[in-house]
This record gives C-alpha cells, sequence and structure tokens, in this order.
C-alpha cells in the first residue's frame, strides 16, 4: 500500500495559518467593536420624513403635549402616529397654504394616508408595548431623547436588548410620578436612584426579564 | 419491553409492537433529515435567497428595510391602531348557526372564537369555525365573475352579469319563470327565506330546489312520527340516560354539536357524583361512540331493528298510554338473539323505563326516517318530549324530499325544461347521487349560473360563475339549534369582489333592496325596526328572545314497519354483500373545506389520517377480505367503482366499510387538488359512489385488493411517549391515561395518584423562585370528547406551519397540540380515550437542562419560554422531551408567505393575501428553529400589561388560551395556581388529578383530571 503523501501545496499550511491565526483576533475586534458601535444600532439614525415636521416647534416652542397627536400612548402598544385630522385641526386655520404640508392637506382631502419613516424600529421578534411604560412612569424623554428640541427626529438610544435590559433590571434611575411621563424637562427632586427607589416601592415596579416577556 | 403488557395502545401497530412502531418510538422524527441534494429545487431557492441578500445587504448597510408609518387620514371611532377589537357574528352550518365573536386586527379577522353570550356556542367553537379563517383568506377564492361559452374561460364582470339578469328576467317575467330553477342549500337563514318567498312571488311558476350532503332523514322522520315537520332538539344536559342511534351528536359534523357536546358534559361531574350514562349503537367508531360507557358496534342497516326492538321492550315496561299507538312488534332477528346484543339491548331499555322523562334517544342523520320516527316515538313513550328533548317549528324549509326534488330538477334539465338555473352555495356536480349524472344535465340549461367561493366542478360546467362572499365579508342572518335569531356581519369588504347569496338573489327577484344590510333589516323590520334594537342586535350577534316557541307534538301512532333480510341481518355479509357507510368527513365535512390546509393536515380524532381519506374497516374484516392496512382496494358498487387505501379502525362493525365524503376533489384548489396546477386531489370521491337508492348506506358493497400500497400520513404512532422512561415503576400506578368506574372512583376517590414516595431530588437547582403567578393548566379527560377544535384554534392563533403529507409521513407534523387516541381492551369493541398533550410546562424541565443556546428558558412565572431568535436547531431539546411536545421548522414553511429576509419581500398580492391570516402577537418562525406550545403567552402577557396598567390584579379567568376558549366542554383550564381560589387550583386538587410520568420529578404544571366511566352494573 502506498504511503500517503501530502501535496506539495500543503506546504504553505503553516504560512496560511500564522496569516489566519495573525489576522483572527484583528477580525473579532473589529466585529465586536462594529457590532456594538453606535452605526449597528442605528444611533443617530435620522430619515428625511415626507413632511419636515419638527417636534422643537410642536412639542418644544408650543408646549403641546405627546399625547395630542400620540393619543393611544396611555392604551395600547403603539403610540399611533397621528392621522392628518389631528394636523388639520389647527392647519385649517394657520399655514394653510404653506407648500411643506402640501402632503397632509392633500391626505386629509384624499384620504390617502402619509408614508412617514419610522425612526424608531425594533426587530420584529420584539413586542415592546408602549403603555406599559408610560402608565408605570417610564418618561418619553427616557427612550426617545429630548424629542422637543430635535427639529428633525432621531434615534437617541441603542434600543438594544442590553439597554432595554439595564432599565430592567434597575429601573430606578429611569423613573418618574407617572403623570410626568410627557414633561420632557422634568428632573427628579434630589438624589434620583433614592427618589427613583421610592417610586419603585410606591408604584410596586418589578420589572419582568423573562424572555417572553418580550419574544413570543 | 413492557408495552407489550401495556393495556392501552395507540395502533395495532402498537398492539403487535411491530418494528415500525419500535422505530418511531426510537426516532421521534420519523426519518433522518435527509440532505437536501445540491440541485433540489429547495437549495437552489435557498442560494438564490442567500445570493440575494448578501448583495443586497451590501447595499443597505446594516440597516435593515426601511418601516413606514401609515396613519390614517381620519381615524374611525374607537379605532386604536394594533389594538385587537371583537366583532359577533356567526357561522352557518348544517342548517345550524354558532355564534362567534372575531377578533379583528387593524381591520383584519385574524381569529375566530365562539361567542359566550350566544345560546349555541355559549363561548365554544368548533374546528370548522376556527379553521373557515384560513378560508377568507384562501388565494384560490374565486376573484372575478366567470363567462363560459363553449369550453372558453373568460373573465367577466358583475355589471356584465347584471345585463344578463336583466334580459333573462324580462323573459321570464312574461312567462312567469316557468324554466327558472333556484338550487340552493337547506338554511336556516329567515332572510333567505324572505328572499325566496319574494322571488317565488314575482315568478309562480319558478322552483326552489334543497340539497345537501346530509340529507332530509332528520326531517322526514318528524314528519313520520308527528305528521308535521319539526325542528327537534335535545337539551342533554336534563339527561340521565342519552342513547345515540348511529348518531355522532357531540362530533363536528352534526349540527348542533357544540351545544350537545356542552349539554353532555354539564351530566358527567363524577366529583359531584353526577353522572349520567351514554351509549351508542353504531358502526363506525365515532366520537359519541368514544366517550359512551356503553357502545354496540353494529352494522347501521341493522340500527332499523334494534330501535324496532328497542320500542317493543321499552313500550312493554312503561306501557305508555293508548293514543300514541301500538309498539313495534320485536323484531325476529338473529343479531337480537346474540347474548351480547340481548344483554344490552335488555339492560338499555330497563335503564331507559328507570329514567322517563330523564333520558334522550337521538337518531343519525344517516339513518332512514324510520329510526328517526321511532326515536321521536320512544322519546315520547318515555315522556322526554319538552324534558329532554324539544320541539320547534320548522320554519324554513321546503316540505318536499330532498332527493326527490333534485331528481325532478335534473330530469327538468335533461327535458330542457330549465333555461334557467341558479345555483346557490352548493356544488352539486360533485355532491349530488352519481345516478343522476348532474353534470352532463348542467350542458342542457342554456343559462347556467354557479355562486361559490371556489370556481369548482359545478362552476366549471355553468355559463356564468359568480363569487361569493365570505360569511365574514357579508351580512346576513341564520337560526341557533333553538331557534334563536343569529345575525351574520361583516368584519372586513369582499376581498375579492363577492357577493352574498342575498345580495345575488335581490337582483334575480327585481327587489328595490340590493345590499345584504338593507335585505337583513328588512327582514327583521318587525323585530328589530328601532336603531337601538338592531344595533343590540348586531353587538350581540343574536336577538334575545327570538327563540320560536316550543310545541308539544302529539305522536301519529306509528304502522308496523317492514325489514328485509338484510336489515334483520339474516342475510351473509361476505364480499360483494358488505355494507357501505357514506359519512360527512371530521376535517373537510362534505368537501367544502377540502382546500383548508389546517384543516386537511389535521389527523382525524380516531384512525388519525391526515391528507386523504381510506376505507375504514374492522381489523377482522379486513382480514376476511385479505387486505392490509394502507393497501390499495377497490369498492364496488353497483356497477360503479373507487380505488382507495385501506385502514383498519378498532370498533368498526363487522363486515361494514365506511368512508368518507368530501375528497378526491380536482377542481378544490392547490391544496385540496386542482387539475390545471398539477395538483393532485387529496383523497378519494366517495360520492362517485354514491347514489339516490344507496345514498346513506349501501348494501351490497365488494371489495377488492388492486395491488399497490399507499402511505396513510397517520400521526398515531408520532410522538408515542416513551415507555422505556417506565422502566422502574411497574410496581406502580404510572399509566398516562388513567381511568376508573363510577363504582371504584367512589370507593376510591383517589384512584389516580400515585402511592405516596421518597421525595424524588433533582441535580439541578430551582432556576427561579416562584413569588408571582404560578401558571398551570388542568385538562379534564372525562370532559374531553376528541373534538380536534382546540387543535385548530392552538394553529390559528400561534401561526402554525402546515408541513403537507410528504412531511406528515416523516413525522415533521408542527401542531403544537396534540390530542392523543388510546384504545383498550380487544380491538373488536375498544374503549377509546383521548388525552391532549401540549407542552407540560415543566419546572424541573428536561429541555431546558440541555440547550447548549439558552434558547429555552424558564420564565419567573414558570413557564418553558422559547426564544426563537437564539434557537440553532441541535434539538436536544426534543430528544430530552419525555412527552414529546416540540416541534422544528425543517424547512420555511412560511417562506412564500413572509420571505425569508427582510431583504427578500414578498409582493405577490396572493401571498399577501395570506399573509393577513397571520396573528401579529406571535413570532413566525423560520427554518431550523425548534417550537412548541407556550401557554398562549402573548395572551399572558396582554393581560397582565392591561391589568398593570389599570393597577388591579388579574381575575381568575381573565386569561384564556386559545384551546381553553374555543373547547366545548371547558375540559382545558387555564390559570394562577399561586391563587389557592382559582379555578385551576381547585382543580388541580381534585382527588382524581394525576401529571403525567410524575416519576421523572419534572413537575409538570399540567395536571390531568382521570376519566371515569359510568357503566350499568349489570353490563360492566
Amino acid at each position: 500500500m502506498l504511503p500517503f503523501v501530502f501535496p506539495r501545496w500543503a506546504n504553505k499550511t503553516r504560512q496560511i495559518a500564522g496569516v489566519v491565526l495573525g489576522v483572527a483576533p484583528i477580525y473579532l475586534i473589529g466585529l465586536v467593536w462594529y457590532g456594538a458601535s453606535p452605526k449597528t444600532t442605528d444611533v443617530g439614525y435620522m430619515p428625511k420624513q415626507p413632511v419636515p415636521y419638527s417636534h422643537a416647534l410642536h412639542a418644544g416652542e408650543l408646549g403641546i403635549d405627546c399625547r395630542y397627536c400620540h393619543s393611544t400612548v396611555e392604551r395600547a402598544g403603539h403610540a399611533a402616529i397621528p392621522p392628518a385630522a389631528t394636523c388639520m385641526n389647527c392647519h385649517r386655520f394657520i399655514w394653510q397654504e404653506s407648500k411643506k404640508l402640501g402632503p397632509i392637506r392633500e391626505s386629509a382631502k384624499s384620504g390617502k394616508e402619509v408614508e412617514w419613516i419610522k425612526v424608531h424600529d425594533l426587530p420584529d421578534y420584539v413586542y415592546f408595548n408602549h403603555s406599559a411604560h408610560v402608565t408605570r412612569g417610564v418618561g418619553c424623554a427616557t427612550c426617545h431623547g429630548r424629542v422637543d428640541r430635535m427639529v428633525q427626529v432621531f434615534q437617541r438610544e441603542p434600543l438594544s436588548m442590553s439597554w432595554c435590559l439595564d432599565c430592567h433590571r434597575a429601573p430606578e434611575k429611569n423613573l418618574r410620578p407617572p403623570e410626568e411621563v410627557t414633561n420632557m424637562s422634568w428632573k427628579p427632586p434630589g438624589d434620583p436612584v433614592a427618589f427613583g427607589k421610592s417610586l419603585r416601592e410606591k408604584n410596586h415596579i418589578d420589572p419582568p426579564t423573562d424572555c417572553s416577556t418580550c419574544h413570543r | 419491553m413492557k408495552s407489550q403488557k401495556s393495556s392501552y395502545w395507540r395502533s395495532l401497530a402498537e398492539l403487535e409492537n411491530s418494528a415500525e412502531f419500535r422505530e418511531l418510538l426510537e426516532r421521534e422524527f420519523a426519518a433522518p433529515p435527509e440532505n437536501v441534494r445540491l440541485d433540489s429545487p429547495e437549495r437552489r431557492r435557498f442560494m438564490q435567497l442567500m445570493g440575494a441578500s448578501l448583495a443586497l445587504a451590501g447595499v443597505t448597510s446594516c440597516r435593515w428595510q426601511k418601516d413606514k408609518l401609515l396613519p390614517f387620514s381620519q381615524q374611525p371611532e374607537n379605532m386604536v391602531p394594533g389594538e385587537p377589537r371583537f366583532f359577533a357574528t356567526s357561522m352557518e352550518l348544517g342548517g345550524s348557526a354558532n355564534g362567534l365573536l372575531v377578533t379583528s386586527y387593524d381591520g383584519r379577522p385574524i381569529k375566530v372564537e365562539g361567542n359566550p353570550e350566544h345560546p349555541s356556542s355559549g363561548g365554544a367553537a368548533n374546528l370548522f369555525h376556527q379553521a373557515s379563517l384560513l378560508s377568507l383568506y384562501d388565494p384560490d377564492r374565486s376573484e372575478s365573475v366567470v363567462q363560459r361559452s363553449g369550453g372558453a374561460r373568460q373573465v367577466s364582470s358583475w355589471d356584465a352579469f347584471e345585463a344578463l339578469v336583466k334580459e333573462r328576467t324580462a323573459a321570464l317575467r312574461a312567462n312567469g319563470g316557468k324554466g327558472l330553477r333556484v338550487l340552493a342549500e337547506p338554511s336556516s337563514s329567515p332572510s333567505l327565506a324572505d328572499m325566496r318567498r319574494r322571488l317565488l312571488a314575482a315568478f309562480p311558476s319558478a322552483q326552489w330546489i334543497e340539497f345537501s350532503t346530509e340529507g332530509d332523514n332528520q326531517q322526514a322522520g318528524s314528519l313520520l312520527a308527528f305528521g308535521s315537520p319539526y325542528r327537534s332538539h335535545p337539551t342533554l344536559g336534563n339527561a340521565n340516560v342519552v342513547l345515540s342511534l348511529d348518531c355522532d351528536l357531540v362530533g363536528p359534523t352534526h349540527p348542533f354539536g357544540v351545544a350537545n357536546a356542552r349539554g353532555l358534559v354539564k351530566g358527567r361531574t363524577p366529583d359531584s357524583g353526577n353522572m349520567n350514562r351514554l351509549y351508542a349503537v353504531e358502526s363506525t367508531l365515532t366520537l359519541t361512540g368514544s366517550i359512551a360507557d356503553h357502545r354496540l358496534p353494529l352494522r347501521s342497516e341493522l340500527v332499523k331493528a334494534f330501535a324496532a326492538a328497542l320500542d317493543a321492550e321499552v313500550s312493554a315496561k312503561v306501557l305508555p298510554p293508548a293514543e300514541l299507538g301500538p309498539a313495534q312488534a320485536k323484531p325476529q332477528a338473529n343479531f337480537l338473539k346474540d347474548p351480547k346484543v340481548f344483554k344490552f339491548l335488555a339492560v338499555l331499555a330497563s335503564d331507559l323505563a328507570e329514567n322517563r322523562g330523564a333520558s334522550a334517544i337521538l337518531a343519525g342523520a344517516h339513518q332512514p326516517p324510520e329510526v328517526h320516527a321511532l326515536a321521536h316515538r320512544m322519546n315520547a313513550v318515555l315522556s322526554n318530549i319538552g324534558r329532554t328533548v324539544l320541539y320547534r317549528p320548522e320554519l324554513n324549509r321546503t316540505p318536499d324530499r330532498e332527493l326527490e326534488s333534485l331528481k325532478r330538477l335534473t330530469e327538468e334539465m335533461r327535458a330542457g325544461a330549465v333555461d334557467t338555473l341558479l345555483i346557490i352555495g352548493a356544488n352539486p356536480a360533485l355532491t349530488a347521487p352519481a345516478d343522476l349524472d348532474f353534470a352532463s344535465a348542467l350542458g342542457k340549461v342554456s343559462a347556467s349560473i354557479a355562486l361559490g367561493e371556489y370556481e369548482d366542478e359545478t362552476a366549471r360546467l355553468c355559463n356564468w360563475h359568480l363569487p361569493l362572499a365570505h360569511y365574514l365579508e357579508s351580512w346576513g342572518d341564520a337560526r341557533a339549534h333553538d331557534g334563536t335569531l343569529s345575525l351574520i356581519q361583516p368584519l372586513i369588504l369582499p376581498l375579492h369582489g363577492g357577493r352574498s347569496a342575498l345580495e345575488v338573489l335581490a337582483l334575480f327577484a327585481g327587489d328595490n333592496r340590493r345590499e345584504g344590510l338593507d335585505i337583513v333589516r328588512r327582514t327583521h323590520a318587525a323585530l328589530l325596526g328601532s336603531d337601538r334594537a338592531w344595533n343590540k342586535a348586531v353587538h350581540d350577534g343574536f336577538a334575545a328572545g327570538t327563540t320560536p316557541p316550543r310545541f308539544f307534538p302529539t305522536l301519529k301512532p306509528l304502522s308496523a314497519l317492514q325489514f328485509s333480510a338484510r336489515e334483520l341481518g339474516d342475510s351473509n355479509v361476505s364480499n360483494g354483500a358488505l355494507e357501505l357507510v357514506f359519512l360527512p368527513d371530521s376535517k373537510v365535512y362534505d368537501g367544502r373545506f377540502a382546500n383548508n390546509s389546517w384543516l386537511q393536515e389535521l389527523a382525524d380524532p380516531l384512525s388519525k389520517q391526515s391528507w386523504g381519506n381510506a376505507a375504514r374497516m374492522s381489523p377482522k374484516t379486513a382480514a376476511e377480505l385479505r387486505v392490509g392496512e394502507g393497501d390499495l382496494v377497490q369498492l364496488t358498487l353497483a356497477g360503479r367503482s373507487l380505488e382507495l387505501p385501506a385502514i383498519f379502525t378498532p370498533g368498526q362493525a363487522e363486515g361494514t366499510v365506511a368512508v368518507s365524503l368530501g375528497y378526491g376533489r380536482h377542481a378544490a384548489g392547490h391544496v385540496g387538488g386542482l387539475d390545471e396546477a398539477g395538483v393532485e386531489p387529496v383523497g378519494a370521491n366517495a360520492y362517485a359512489l354514491r347514489t339516490i337508492e344507496a345514498f346513506h348506506i349501501a348494501p351490497s358493497l365488494s371489495v377488492a385488493r388492486v395491488g399497490g400500497h399507499q402511505d396513510i400520513a397517520t400521526t398515531q404512532d408520532l410522538y408515542a411517549i416513551d415507555p422505556v422512561g417506565k422502566i422502574g415503576s411497574e410496581g406502580r400506578l404510572s399509566e398516562l391515561v388513567r381511568e376508573a368506574t363510577l363504582e371504584e372512583f367512589k370507593k376510591e376517590p383517589h384512584f389516580a395518584r400515585e402511592a405516596p414516595r421518597e421525595p424524588l431530588l433533582s441535580l439541578w437547582s430551582d432556576p427561579v423562585s416562584y413569588q408571582g403567578h404560578r401558571w398551570g393548566m388542568s385538562i379534564d379527560l372525562n370532559r374531553c370528547i376528541g373534538c380536534n377544535a382546540c387543535v385548530v384554534a392552538c394553529v390559528s392563533e400561534n401561526n402554525i406551519p402546515v408541513v403537507g403529507k410528504a412531511n406528515v409521513i416523516k413525522g415533521r407534523e408542527m401542531f403544537w397540540l396534540r390530542v392523543d387516541r388510546y384504545f383498550k381492551g380487544p380491538p373488536e369493541e375498544p374503549q377509546v380515550s383521548f388525552q391532549p398533550i401540549p407542552c407540560q410546562q415543566c419546572e424541573n424541565a428536561p429541555c431546558e437542562q440541555v440547550c447548549p443556546v439558552g434558547a429555552t428558558m424558564h420564565s419567573h412565572e414558570g413557564l418553558n419560554d422559547m426564544v426563537y431568535n437564539r434557537c440553532i436547531g441541535t434539538r436536544y431539546c426534543s430528544s430530552n422531551c419525555p412527552y414529546k411536545v416540540r416541534r422544528f421548522n425543517y424547512f420555511n414553511y412560511h417562506l412564500d408567505k413572509v420571505g425569508v429576509t427582510p431583504f427578500n419581500v414578498v409582493t405577490d398580492r396572493k401571498k399577501l393575501i395570506q399573509h393577513m391570516a397571520f396573528n401579529p402577537e406571535v413570532t413566525v418562525r423560520a427554518r431550523g428553529v425548534m417550537e412548541k406550545c407556550t401557554f398562549c403567552v402573548q395572551r399572558i402577557e396582554k393581560t397582565k400589561i392591561k391589568a398593570k396598567n389599570a393597577r388591579r390584579s388579574i381575575q381568575d379567568g381573565e386569561i384564556k388560551t386559545a384551546c381553553q376558549q374555543t373547547c366545548p366542554t371547558d375540559a382545558i383550564v387555564f390559570g394562577d395556581l399561586s391563587d389557592s381560589a382559582s379555578q385551576v387550583a381547585r382543580l388541580q386538587a381534585l382527588p382524581r388529578a394525576y401529571a403525567l410520568l410524575e416519576e421523572l420529578n419534572n413537575r409538570p404544571r399540567v395536571r390531568y383530571l382521570a376519566r371515569v366511566r359510568n357503566p350499568h352494573p349489570e353490563l360492566a
């Protein structure tokens, strides 16, 4: 029986292995670096909307409560995007001629929806519920940032699973009295953690960390 | 192995401990996952998709597909996007309406459930109601008006059809509608009856013909007994003794099945000492026979003589007043002298006589009118009328016998006397008796119009086909089993521009109301005239207080019945003279659900066959015919023949072969069979053998082996719970199914409990400390009737894929909940037990301990959470699961509907319509992922959030799992075990409660309540 002879190219194995071993750590570091970077989690994602609606103007300067438009936030999973009719409540009287409001007027007239671009987009296997958070005292600004200062809305937080769990494991630092949830400039009186702890006790807040809490 | 000695068996293979069974036992997923061949379409498609998605990934960086948010322009009142709403409606099947509550998610119906307030439903829905949702989104439903001339198919429009109606009716009006015929299924709808009246008023010479596949023997029996057709329905809750004469009274094919099942189990609560007794005399094992305390297998043709003998015996005991007429003379039949039958009859008669006014006798739809009349008579003799059997006027039906009028119609069509034929909803080209040859007669009608949901066998032979709106798309009405007016309201506009039967009839009748809503409102103008009353009725789904008055009909003396030699069982029943029984199918009914893949994939509750039908025969009959299971046989009946595989059904009467109707369709659709698309028919078409004479029971069947074998997709041996785990516990009571008789139960209520033993220790520490809710379930085997409604409810709720026949044969069926069926005793007369097996949600879960990636984790409330995103498909969990409840996605079964990646977006309109049936609250799983019952965790979470938002605690019974919700007998109860007052905690504390394979120390959260039978002491 003939002895097995390695083919000639096998001589290069060591060099190849050397290169692979050399490159592997760089690749791994790069992978983790990139995987955890805001670019991956889309922090700062700021798509152009069909109507240049400014939260800074409406929620900030004019002080309209979040729930005037996102009216279902306390009752439903989704904080619904307002129908064109809500915009027209005011814009029937002001800026009736504005070009920028064209798509809204068009929608109100034709019944066809305005195609807003979703900014805070969770994966489809995550079942997030706004009402469960808002009624318990997690402020809008906690996850969405100071929307009242955003001319164009962008994603402020990573919305990653670890980010969710950080709060579910220690909600104190993000709690406020439920009546203050839409107050963008709310500041805890005194030590935020101590205040959060007292709220947590008072409102029996014990966020679950089970898989099925969000994944079904 | 112990299974050889085990007294319970699931299949004959297990009873014999055959090699095939042992292989199934050892290998959970029967066939090894074969490598997908490199050139197979699946693999090619996978590579394409991978290539495409990688290319796109480069373009779009790591951002997934841009999602759009599309708000309303004007938000409708009370509409919260993403929050489900519930609407009451009804579905009519077999002439009786079941009240439903349908979940609508952002405007699309996604789940059908029973309406708790409705008298027929009481919150339950059967498998047909549950699966009707899938039919709504069936891409094969017809999408347009179609005109055919000379074989050429042409897509037309409603406008063109209206023009035709205008032209036709002008001509018809001149001669009083002489050539106009309407063929429809019998319906309890008052609006349809009103429309019929209007049509016949406009065209006095026109005729309305009713035809159904289940026949009108019931009505004819009432006519024979009382001289008038009454609608009778039992109230089984008041009965101590119930007798079924070949009647599957709790089965899904019985129009009152849900109400009957509810009533029957009301009187079967051994814990309170209240147990009725159910006797069943039947040829083919049915659900009713399975739950019966005593079952007598008897050929269907012998039931008449049996009933006459029973009448003689009961009357002799009860001595009824003379005005009820003389009893039947006891037929001189040899089979009645058989000691077993003799004793059965004697005990039954005395049991009935002892329970006067508290017994009920029901005859099956396929039994001749005489048997129905005898049942009525015996109910009268036993003073049951008005107590356990109620009579109400039959409001809608035409007095003609269905088959006679259909025959007359066919003759008229042949003679050219019919120029306009409107067929509503029915499919006579398939279902009419074969000897009528309805299909060829259709060619003689100059304007034949078929209104149907599908372009089916009939539609293809008609000049015009009109798309019929689904019941979830149209307005209508119908009557509940007790006659209560039930309303049908649409949840969605017709997806394909269909119209309801009422709307099409309005066109013909020249009615000034054309909209379904207007027509229905007009019908009930007197009753529900005010908007307030109408809105309340629409909201409730029925109009309270509209139950027609009870009647106490007087019996007409019944003349002495004549019996043929066969009916006395005197002639031999060897091959060539076998009995053939046609039965509606437990899954496709009469064929109308043949294109519903949920139902096709479902296993028949008793034969456990999915995807098809077979010639059901007892093992002994098969042995005499030298036929093996799965062998292709040819059934020949009066020159007509049919080939299909044989299947052995224990408990089948000897000499009887049963076939179910509704299979073998060539124009059902891409699921049930479609010639032009190359989709082979599923099963064999038993209508081909059905004739006017032999419509239900045929006397002269011959069976011949034709050579060849067909794999029957049965699921009976899949997921057999491994008895290897039982070794070492032989000395203990550790059967999976535990049951006792009422006597035994009274003596030893704890019979199902295991003997006390050393506490079992675990190597593992508890993953969580249970402080909050502890979800648990109890399943009462005494209440379970094995009807499969829970299985379809689970499929609908949890987006469970259908895998198809080939994969079912390979053991890749995906249904999360299965109903195990066990036999006990001899194959000729087995006792049957059902056992629904969902995930047992073990506290000490073996699956969790072996998952290498943490894809199945324990929640703080005791659920075994399944995290699809982590799952890499090792299937270790499944091999370690002693209950065999985990299912693996071998393929992307939903690929065509959802796309495999966000970059591969489905744009095909038909696929998108199918997509609408998904429950958005549940992840649609992809290939390579394990899945299993979650206790409907989406419902738990939803209720928890709702309760927390309102700062209250969850009420007991507030969370209902999908299976529990639809169960007609409330066999399944779910709740919080931490709350000792909860129903589930109380049930689990009953002495009858036991857990499966307790000795493995899994600490399952599901407990079963052992079944208690109530045999008569003299027959036990």
